[in-house]
């Protein structure tokens, strides 16, 4: 056997710790090259990753703002009740014969009885018009019975049978029912998150074929190397991972800026939510961007990014294959 | 080592690019494979580094139908191989001792063997001085011979070279023939395309010629 035979061992003999060790050194200096790939022409990474920020940041703009619609709605889910107001000359024990009417119901889940004193009192405190209201000869505040509702054994028309069959009770005055008013949000809410969906679909879409486009062009200026590599024994895995690598990186940079953005929409939006925080009491806080909804960003990002990059790199195998 | 058995290739534009070709070449020989442009020299290679399948006909390298190579198996297989084309095509971003090193780095040699191959492979083709240069700062005969050295320095049984000497002038052209002869007296196979006939009959190898596509001529000199 000649000389080069016996030394030409090409596959060395490697045990399991370094191969595992050569795999990961692998990945690292794909993932270096790709990096150093976009630091090669900042100019254009930068407007690549620019739309895909813009991009990302409507659906989760979109999501942020039901957010808020929802914690807004949150001071008033409870409140989703009947109220009755009853005659404030009516004594202790004819309120208590109301709640006992009031508990025949199945789907009522608490009763809270208001009287004509507490009512008043709460008034003043959440009004602050004191003078005027010493004012009055007498309280004009009837008893309140608020009762609340357990909306998932109830449906609309049982509330609305209920709200006829106590209005006809004697003492009371009016009986409201919020359920509608709810419920109309809840509806409003439910076609936000239906829109967010979509949105994910359609944005998903976009950011998958704006990096699937971008990694195209890079395979198409990587030609010849690729040729090389495919000439001297490098598998498959081994061409493609930098480009894949260069797809999450545009995905995860593209987060950022997104990320950026929706902070920078946040920040400009802060004054009028405090106007609005102080309208509703409080109950209205502008909600931020969370630790967990910038890590879902960025993961999103990554995963559409790897998906645009590897549909790029199976549409152009199969286009060289063909030349071939 | 690399025989051919009535092997024909044909394009799907219907270009019979080899018609029922024999040949072979046995291990540790130099080859000249001489032909015309078109006369089907780069498709032969080609086919050897299962770059082309062909449409009929058996190829078998070490005793290893190509046929019977899986898709996925293809990389394993080339890099048994080393192949030189006309043009080197270098990796500009990337130093002489990078481009050398990629068919080890591929193949997931450590560090300080690849060092230790890639300045040995250097060394051979006489660019060692050279190593942290990129290719744009070399003259032509020294890319190519940098393609040389990617191509040995994984140390493979047999190397194909495609015109390796088309873009270099006569006096190049002998030095990088003379280097493909010293890799065949350390027992590797040589096999070459090439068009010169100038250059061909300054060495004493086995040529083969080929003409639209077959087999036309066989000289042993001697």
């Amino acid at each position: 056997m000649s000389k080069a035979s016996q030394s030409g061992a090409v596959t060395q003999h490697v045990s399991w710790h370094q191969h595992v060790i050569q795999y990961f050194l692998s990945h690292f200096l794909a993932c270096r090259k790709s990096f150093n790939n976009l630091a090669i022409t900042p100019l254009s990474t930068l407007i690549t990753i620019t739309a895909i920020g813009i991009c990302l940041s409507l659906p989760m703009g979109l999501y942020l703002f039901i957010k808020n619609i929802q914690h807004l709605s949150a001071g008033w889910d409870q409140g989703s009740a009947i109220t009755l107001y009853v005659n404030p000359q009516s004594t202790t024990q004819q309120l208590h014969s109301i709640v006992d009417k009031i508990k025949t119901y199945p789907f009522v889940e608490r009763i809270n009885i208001l009287g004509p004193d507490k009512a008043l009192e709460e008034f003043q405190k959440l009004s602050g018009i004191n003078d005027v209201l010493h004012l009055l000869p007498e309280n004009p505040l009837p008893a309140v019975i608020s009762v609340k509702i357990d909306t998932s054994r109830s449906t609309q028309s049982d509330l609305l049978e209920m709200k006829e069959a106590l209005s006809h009770l004697p003492l009371v005055k009016k009986v409201d029912v919020d359920y509608e008013w709810v419920e109309k949000l809840n509806v409003f809410l439910s076609f936000g998150r239906t829109l967010i969906n979509f949105l994910y679909c359609i944005i998903g879409i976009g950011v998958t074929l704006i990096v699937g486009n971008t990694v195209r062009l890079a395979l198409e200026s990587h030609r010849e190397e690729i040729t090389v590599l495919n000439l001297i024994g490098a598998t498959n895995a081994f061409i493609r991972r930098p480009f894949l690598y260069r797809g999450m990186l545009y995905g995860m940079l593209g987060g950022i800026i997104s990320a950026l953005i929706i902070s920078l929409a946040l920040f400009a939006l802060k004054g009028p939510a405090q106007e609005l925080s102080s309208l509703y009491y409080g109950l209205f806080s502008l909600e931020k961007l969370h630790f967990y909804d910038t890590v879902w960003l960025l993961a999103a990002g990554c995963a559409l990014g790897w998906l645009g990059a590897i549909i790029a790199f199976t549409q152009q195998n199969l286009a060289t294959n063909c030349e071939g | 080592m690399i025989n051919f058995i009535n092997v024909t290739k044909k394009y799907s534009n219907g270009h019979v690019a080899l018609n029922n070709v024999s040949l072979s070449i046995n291990q540790g020989e130099l080859v000249f494979l001489l032909g015309h442009s078109g006369a089907g020299k780069s498709t032969l290679l080609k086919m050897i580094a299962l770059l082309e399948r062909p449409t009929r006909g058996q190829i078998v390298v070490s005793e290893q139908n190509l046929n019977h190579i899986k898709s996925y198996k293809i990389p394993f297989y080339r890099r048994r191989l080393g192949f030189i084309s006309q043009n080197p095509k270098l990796l500009n971003n990337a130093s002489i001792f990078e481009n050398v090193a990629m068919p080890l780095i591929i193949a997931g040699y450590d560090r300080a063997e690849i060092t230790r191959r890639v300045r040995a492979a250097l060394e051979r083709v006489g660019l060692l001085e050279k190593e942290q240069c990129k290719p744009f700062m070399l003259s032509e005969g020294e890319q190519q011979r940098v393609g040389i050295a990617r191509g040995v320095v994984h140390k493979p049984r047999f190397l194909l070279a495609d015109e390796p000497t088309g873009n270099l002038d006569p006096k190049l052209s002998v030095e990088i023939m003379k280097l493909f002869a010293r890799f065949q007296q350390v027992g590797v196979t040589v096999l070459i395309a090439t068009h010169d006939i100038a250059l061909v009959e300054r060495f004493p190898f086995r040529t083969l010629v080929l003409g639209q596509g077959q087999l036309i001529n066989e000289e042993v000199c001697v």
